[in-house]
């Protein structure tokens, strides 16, 4: 997923239904994010709220991402830690001031598989 | 590699093998070396005790079983002699060595030759398509490649190759001795949602998404006609046609029990990206989606990935879409703490109709949104150990099939067979697929309300849930509380709500032909057989909440009753909830 940045929010609020569009990405950004991925041959998704979602082989992340699989394995090893971002600093600047993380989302605890 | 051998072209074997399959009147469709599947499993048959070849033509049946196995010195050579061939021995038994390894090792073993052949065949509900079967040339026999002349003449009688096979899967329930409930009878009695059918309202037009592990077609669902639109895959999914897991088909078999013209639609996600497929979802512009999943988030501060999801939540929320989110089985499930979702939990109905909160089921108050209480109303869910209660329909095999049969007698397992198709499980998982149905009820009955008065009129509606406490220990108790919300949802009473909070109401003497004319129509007082209703879907009233997604609802036909009008027992329901002081005109 990429997050994108939105503007500051005070501490202890959190985003409902009621301020979303108080905390809406900046366009230029969404555009300027999606284009940069699109380029770089991920499947890019609709943007939903502050983010959206890329897919991608493993070596494309790699190229974009050289540090994508120590993050990874960092992950992997710390199941109950928030999960691991990736690194911002191989993209270039005016794609990356307007994202606030590139993560991926851990398997769900409950639903398929423990209903 | 060896040369392909012909024996069985020059003595007609096609002919015979045909004949003996059955397949000669069928036409044959391809044959190719190069469509062969990268793993070929088979039996090997060492030698049998009695002389006689299992491959010989000769029936097996239980009483001549025993003459077709093998010395064990027998068996744990062929089966050594495999493995250092390369094959991967799989499991061992005195009649067959179940192997598996790629083509091409078999024919440099074995000596012989394996072609693909996509050959008609039948696969679940009848349904007409072709098989890939992997087949031996050179013998007679179907799928039998000769060990004659190779290295395990002394030890093997023949390798047959597996066959694919298809379920038969069944659109009834397995009958069990147990207490539980089935679909869609017991879901939609539990909740309280055949009086609404009755009356026309059944959920038709409104658009449910879910998103979950995928559905496969099971009978259940085709036999019953119900309304499922293909399955969009999610980001990084495949497969639209399997569900390994089981899960999202089983639940989705909830949302019909309650609304079963609802047009579903599932989303296949990927489990590692969970908000991608809910996007997904929303951007198919559904009036409700059906999340059964989360995980656990007993305090804040959220992660990057939890703050998209929630502002994904947010989002759809805010342009009109229900949510409805799964409270947890004992987890502080987020997103289902979110204070836009309709928080599902779990209460258990026993076989006498009496209901108490569900110990399998969360309920709490998040430490995330100050204020939340989880759940907001409950859906039929079962009890520990493992809430083994709704007999659902799922893929045949699949991870849940599989798990539940193997966990013996109920309540730890749920008595089904392995493969059958069906099984007892339930949790929030369930809850959350009943009540988006109980959603789509309403939202036929009043397609202009937004969110928030969907959820505002399930909570006035339910019933009380004042015995029994929730997976974190929370009491029920009178009046609503952290176990159960509000309550269990009753699908008549809140589809009557619905349809009240929708009326145009005048008075009496009023000239429809200068309605334009008239004053904005306002909620008179009680008592209602001096109003006359009018208008339903698509006109709301003071209080009401109108929508800018429009009418979800397709409008009724001609020959049903019209979902927003009242009938005598809706007013009688109204009445009912008034005195109760349980209609929230401000929600």
């Amino acid at each position: 997923m990429v997050v994108l940045r939105t503007p500051p929010r005070a501490p202890g609020v959190e985003l409902t239904a009621a301020n979303i569009e108080r905390f809406a990405p900046d366009a230029g950004a969404i555009e300027s994010a999606q284009a940069f991925f699109r380029e770089r041959g991920f499947d890019v998704g609709p943007v939903v709220g502050i983010s959206f979602a890329i897919t991608a082989p493993l070596d494309r992340f790699r190229a974009t991402f050289p540090d994508v699989e120590t993050r990874q394995r960092r992950a992997l090893d710390r199941p109950d830690a928030q999960e691991e971002t990736l690194g911002l600093e191989s993209l270039p600047d005016d794609v990356a001031r307007g994202i606030e993380a590139v993560t991926f989302t851990a398997p769900p605890e409950f639903g398929p598989g423990n209903p | 590699m060896p040369e392909p051998k012909k024996r069985a072209a020059a003595r007609g074997g096609k002919a015979g093998k045909a004949a003996r399959t059955g397949s000669a009147r069928r036409p044959r469709a391809r044959k190719s070396s190069t469509n062969l599947p990268p793993l070929v499993y088979a039996q090997a048959s060492p030698h049998s005790l009695g002389g006689v070849s299992l491959f010989g033509g000769q029936r097996v049946t239980s009483e001549t079983a025993a003459s077709f196995a093998s010395e064990d010195h027998v068996v744990l050579e062929a089966a050594r002699g495999l493995q250092r061939a390369g094959f991967d021995v799989l499991q061992v038994t005195r009649l067959t060595i179940n192997i598996a390894g790629p083509a091409s090792l078999y024919e440099e073993v074995f000596n012989a030759s394996l072609v693909a052949e996509e050959r008609p065949a039948i696969k679940e509900q009848g349904r007409e398509d072709t098989a890939t079967f992997v087949e031996c040339p050179d013998t007679d026999l179907p799928g039998l490649v000769d060990t004659k002349n190779s290295s395990f003449a002394n030890v093997l009688e023949g390798v047959a190759i597996e066959e694919p096979r298809y379920y038969m899967q069944n659109a009834f329930a397995p009958t069990k001795a147990y207490w539980h409930l089935d679909v869609p009878a017991g879901v939609s009695l539990g909740c309280n949602a055949d009086k609404a059918h009755r009356k026309g309202t059944t959920g038709k037009g409104v658009k449910v998404a879910m998103v979950d592990s995928g559905h496969f077609a099971h009978p259940f669902f085709s036999a019953r006609g119900y309304n499922v639109a293909p399955t969009v895959l999610g980001p990084g999914t495949a497969d639209p046609a399997v569900d390994a897991d089981g899960h999202g088909t089983a639940e989705s078999a909830n949302v019909f029990s309650n609304a079963p013209d609802a047009s579903f639609v599932m989303v296949k996600m990927n489990f590692t990206n969970t908000i991608g497929a809910f996007n997904a979802a929303v951007g198919l512009k559904p009036r409700i989606i059906s999340c059964s999943w989360g995980s656990s988030k007993p305090t804040g501060p959220l992660s990057a990935a939890d703050n998209a999801l929630a502002a994904a939540i947010a989002s759809a929320v805010a342009s009109g879409i229900v949510v409805v989110v799964s409270a947890g089985n004992g987890h502080f499930g987020f997103p289902g703490q979110h204070p836009d979702v309709i928080s599902a939990g779990g209460a258990f109905m026993k076989a006498d109709g009496s209901t108490e909160a569900s110990n399998y089921s969360s309920g709490f108050v998040s430490n995330i949104y100050p204020g939340r209480v989880v759940p907001d109303v409950c859906g039929l869910v079962g009890m520990k150990p493992r809430a083994a209660y709704i007999m659902l329909p799922l893929e045949a095999g699949s991870a849940i099939d599989v798990g539940l049969a193997g966990g013996g007698a109920h309540p730890n397992g749920d008595e089904t067979l392995p493969k059958d198709g069906w099984a007892a499980i339930s949790g929030t998982s369930a809850a959350a697929p009943q009540i988006a149905g109980v959603c789509a009820l309403i939202l036929q009955a009043c397609g202009s309300l937004k969110p928030a008065g969907v959820r505002s009129i399930l909570k006035s509606t339910a019933r009380d849930v004042t015995t029994g406490s929730c997976a974190q220990g929370t009491q029920a108790v009178v009046g609503a509380d952290a176990a159960t919300g509000a309550g269990l949802i009753d699908a008549a009473k809140a589809v009557a709500l619905a349809k009240f909070k929708c009326l145009v109401i005048k008075p009496k003497g009023f000239d429809a032909a200068r309605r334009r004319e008239a004053p904005s129509a306002t909620l008179a007082e009680p008592p209602l057989p001096d109003l006359i209703p009018e208008v339903g879907v698509g006109a709301p009233v003071a209080g009401s909440e109108a929508t800018g997604h429009g009418g979800g609802a397709e409008p009724a036909s001609a020959e049903a009753p019209s979902p927003g009008s009242l009938s005598a027992d809706d007013a009688d329901e109204i009445m009912e909830l008034m005195k109760d002081g349980g209609i929230d005109f401000e929600a």
